[in-house]
Order: structure tokens, then sequence, then C-alpha cells
């Protein structure tokens, strides 16, 4: 019975700090909400519609199934362009951490890709791949890319060489270097990438449904901004940031269940 | 004593653009949006001819590039403008969901369709199944694509594929076969035309809505009630612009060719094209109006008598 106690006061506690960490986080929404409605009340709805017109904008969208669509889109478009970006980034970017050659040659080109956005190659890539999925997939690529090809170069030089050699010593054969030592240490780093790849990714989507595609949550922004729908502008923001808001907790999910080994070695 | 003269000279700063900006406003100019087009013709030649300053107005004009409907309608909600020209359609939009009224008109708003010289569509029926590109939904381009379609019983949304891509990239598209057909404005089918890309296939506006305003001035009904003699004038420098094209086309297209990029020649073929008048008919936007809403791009039906005040007669 004791044990039981015991248990049930360990979860309810790990509850309630469960609980109190979520409602620390809804502080800042709710005072949002509260200063959205009273400025609302003194503005022009056509320049800030009040949240209830909002809520009002959602209850449709999501009934007639146009929410759904344009945010199944969106995340499909994301998916194909995110995930081969991580396939050609990381391991580029292993290589030219570990091959000084490698290096030589392509951090120039990688230095001068890194600065030129999305959005500027959308009119050429929109020429050579037209208006589809493609072209929405090579600019998420291109979004994504860089940052987590960066990343990777970061943390591969970054790993400590007494791991190597502390590795070497303990009878670590080479090949079991990259998968056993220099991936892993530099994982935090390539988490890292991944995390800022997907932001940057998101938003270079976001930004390219707008210019050129018929579906989407920035195709559904620039039509509400079209037909002067204030409303389903901002209907459209708080669902960009709402999802952009559980990917990026879904991926700190899977870092921490990967990094586990870093419980008790960094701050957090 | 030093901090507080400091601090004297501080808010004496601070107070003193409220007395310039106010004495400003007495005689601010009026501060008129265009889009660099062969629509902003008027405008070109009302400043010119200087009809602005003859009518005793004074208003400073601000250009934005071809495309900008949006933000010039932004601007005149958010007071950075205070007037501006676009498309029919999206002044309708605006008049239901905005305080601002349609004051004057200068022209059609023709938009041919144009399909690839080797592609083979000999006629609008030859659209179906094709991929067209027009502009956003509620945009004039869109409106008559898809009125256009409608009226040879293709359906626009299951028929054909409409795509949006950015007017500028359009020629490129259709060279490179990503589109069919595409909802022009008249400058850009006559440079398809010249780069032998395109071809003309139908005028929609000269077969469907002859007479038909379709670029629209528009202005806030703040300004209108405040300053309706200024805007009063700036409709009446317009009908004289109108009246001018009219009688000289070539001294427009010299003006229009230095302002947009276009060859004297492919500028003059383009003012010649449009029908420039300034008579804002009540009847034709009101016919306008009742084929958007039916097409779900109003949310409600436009106060056609308040929405429409007809300043240059």
């Amino acid at each position: 019975m004791e044990h039981v106690t015991i248990g049930l006061s360990a979860i309810i506690t790990k509850d309630n700090k469960l609980i109190k960490k979520f409602l620390y986080g809804l502080i800042p929404f709710i005072l949002l909400l509260v200063g959205w409605w009273a400025i609302s009340l003194r503005l022009e709805s056509y320049l800030l519609p009040s949240p209830d017109t909002v809520i009002d904008a959602f209850s449709k969208a999501i009934c007639t199934g146009e929410l759904l669509r344009h945010t199944v889109s969106s995340m499909v478009k994301i998916a194909g362009g995110y995930l081969l970006a991580l396939l050609f980034a990381i391991p580029l970017g292993i290589m030219i951490g570990l091959w000084q050659r490698a290096h030589d040659m392509l951090n120039p080109l990688v230095q001068m890709a890194r600065f030129v956005p999305s959005i500027a190659l959308i009119p050429i890539i929109v020429l050579w791949f037209g208006i589809g999925y493609q072209a929405a997939t090579v600019i998420i690529f291109w979004g994504a890319f860089s940052p987590v090809l960066i990343s990777t170069i970061s943390g591969v030089e970054g790993v400590e060489i007494e791991y190597v050699d502390f590795a070497l010593t303990h009878g670590a054969q080479r090949r079991h270097l990259l998968t056993k030592v220099i991936i892993p240490a530099a994982l935090p780093d390539i988490f890292v990438g991944m995390r800022l790849g997907l932001s940057y990714a998101w938003r270079a989507m976001i930004a390219a449904e707008m210019l050129a595609s018929k579906f989407g949550l920035g195709y559904l922004i620039m039509d509400a901004r079209w037909l002067m729908q204030t409303e389903r502008v901002i209907m459209g923001i708080i669902t960009i940031g709402f999802i952009g808001l559980l990917l990026d907790f879904s991926f700190r999910s899977a870092e921490e269940s990967m990094l586990k080994w870093r419980k008790g070695m960094v701050l957090k | 004593m030093r901090i507080k003269n400091i601090l004297m000279i501080m808010v004496g700063l601070l107070i003193m653009p409220f007395f310039v900006s106010t004495s400003e406003a007495v005689e601010r100019p009026i501060v008129l949006a265009l889009q660099n087009s062969q629509y902003a013709a008027p405008i070109y030649v009302a400043v010119e001819k200087g009809f602005f300053k003859q009518e005793g107005v004074n208003v400073e004009v601000r250009s934005f590039p071809s495309g900008s409907s949006s933000a010039i309608h932004e601007g005149i909600a958010s007071g950075d403008l205070d007037m501006g020209y676009v498309g029919l359609s999206s002044a309708l939009i605006a008049i239901t969901r905005r305080p601002v009224v349609i004051f004057a008109t200068t022209s059609v708003c023709e938009v041919p369709i144009i399909v690839g010289l080797n592609s083979g569509i000999k006629d609008i029926s030859g659209l179906k199944g094709k991929k067209i590109a027009v502009s956003r939904r509620g945009t004039w381009s869109d409106f008559i694509g898809r009125d256009l379609l409608s009226r040879y019983n293709i359906n626009p949304d299951k028929d054909a594929d409409m795509v949006m891509i950015p007017m500028p990239e359009r020629l490129i598209a259709m060279k490179n076969g990503i589109i069919d057909a595409a909802v022009v404005s008249p400058w850009l089918a006559v440079k398809g035309r010249s780069m032998g890309i395109s071809k003309v296939l139908v005028l929609p506006i000269e077969k469907f809505w002859p007479q038909t305003p379709g670029i629209v001035y528009i202005a806030r009904n703040e300004l209108v009630k405040n300053r309706k003699y200024d805007v009063k004038k700036i409709a009446q420098a317009l009908k004289r612009s109108v009246d001018y094209i009219n009688q000289n086309h070539k001294e427009t297209a010299e003006i229009v060719s230095q302002k947009i990029g276009l060859s004297p020649e492919l500028a003059l073929e383009v003012v010649k094209s449009i029908l420039w008048f300034s008579d804002l008919r009540k009847d034709k936007i009101r016919m306008v109006a009742d084929a958007l809403y039916k097409s779900g791009c109003l949310t409600k039906f436009p106060d056609i008598d308040s929405g429409v005040v007809p300043l240059s007669n």
C-alpha cells in the first residue's frame, strides 16, 4: 500500500510539473488574446478583426474542410523537400567536416549559397519546374539544406579529439570511429541544424505557396488577402504558427529520446 | 541649469513635428498610387501635360510595379495612400469590406486570352482540359477567365486547370510548355506575339463586357468627404487625360513607352488597343458585381449607389 502511495505521489508530482509547465506556457497566449481583443475594440475590423471573428473564420474553414485541405497540402510539400535536404546535407556535411580537401573545395560555394534565400530562387524554380509539387520540393530543399549542412559540418569539426584518441586507445577500429564516436558526438549540432532547417523550410514553403501555388497555407493567406478577408489572413497565420509549434515539439521529443546520453552532462 | 536647457530643447524638438505637420495637413498633397503599366497612361499624361496643376490640385504620384493592387488597397486602408487605380473586381470587393468609394474610371481592362503559337488551340472550346494561367481569385483576370469558360460550358474548376502564375512569368511558362493558355495584360499579349511565343485567342472584354469600366479609381470615404473638391479636380484631370489620349495616340505612346520600357511602336499598338473612356456606368458595374457575387468572391452584394460616386461629370 505504501509503495502504491509513493508511486502515485510520484506520478501526481510529475503530472503537476507538466501541468505547471503547460500553464506557464499558456500565460503569454492569454495575455496576447486579451490585448488583441482590447485593441480590436478600438480599430476598424478590416485593420484588426476581433478574436471572435477569427474564431468564426476558423469554424467555417474547418467545417468546409478548407483548412484541412490546405494544411495537408503544406505538410506533404514540406515532408518531401525536407527529407531530401537531410538525405543530402548530412552525409555531405560529414564529408566536408572530416575531409580537408572537400572542405577547401566546397566551403566557398556553401558559404555563398547559404546567403541566397529560397524566395529569391522562386522565379527561376517556377520556370524550370513549373508550379506543382516539384517546384515546392526544390524550394523547401533549398531552404532546409544550408542550415543542416552547416550545423553538420560544425558538429563534426567540433568533435573533441580526446574522444577519438580514447576510442582508438581502447581498441576501436577506424571504421567504427565514424558510426560510434564522430556521428554520436556531432548529433547535438546536427539536431540543431535539423530544427533550424525545418523552420527555414517551413518559411520557404509558405513564401512559395504565396507566389505560385493553388493549395497550401501560404496560398490560403494570399487568397484571403486578395479577397480582403483579414480574419482569414489571421486564421492562416495562427495555423502556420500552431503547426510550427507542433512540429518543433515533436522534434524536441525525438531529440530528447535519441540524445538520452546527454542527460546530466549538459545544463538542460 | 544645463540639464534643464537640454531637456527643454529635447521637449521642443519632440513637439515641433506636431506644429509642422498640422500646418502641412492643410496643403498636404493628395497621394495617388499608380501601377506601372499601360493603364497608368492617363496619370502619366496628366503629369506630363500638367492637367493636375491646371485643375489646381496638388498631387503626389507614387509608383508601384504592375500587379500591385493588393499593396495599393492596403496602402489606402492604412492611410499611407489616398487613392489609386485598381481593377474593377478588387474595387468591388474593397467597397464591401473597407470604407472606400469608386470615383472615376479611365478605361476598360482588356485581358487578352493568349495561347501558344503551336498549341493547336483554335477557339475557346479548345481550352477544355488545358492549363490556363490567371491571377489570384478575385482579380479581374481570374474573374474574366472564369466567366469566359463558363459561357462556353467549361467548368473552370473541373474542366480546366486554372493556375496562378505571376504575370511577368506567363510568357516563359508558355514557351516552356508549363501552361497552354494565359489571361494577360495587353502589353504582354503584344510582347508575346512579337517574341513569336503566343497569339491572341480572344479579347473577352470587347466580346462580352463592352463599355465596362475595368480600371477604376478608388479613394477613402473620409478623403472624398473632407476634400471632395480636390478629388473632383483629380477626376476632371483624368477625364482630360482620357480625351487627350483618344485624340493623340502617338504622343501618348511616346510617354507610355518611356515609362514602362516598351518600344514606341509596341506602345502605340497597346494604346490603340485599349478603349479609353471616363463614363463610370453603374449599370455595367452592377452586372460585374452580380457575377462576382454569384462566383463567391463577394460575400455580400456591394451597395453600388453609395460605393460608386462618379466625380468626373
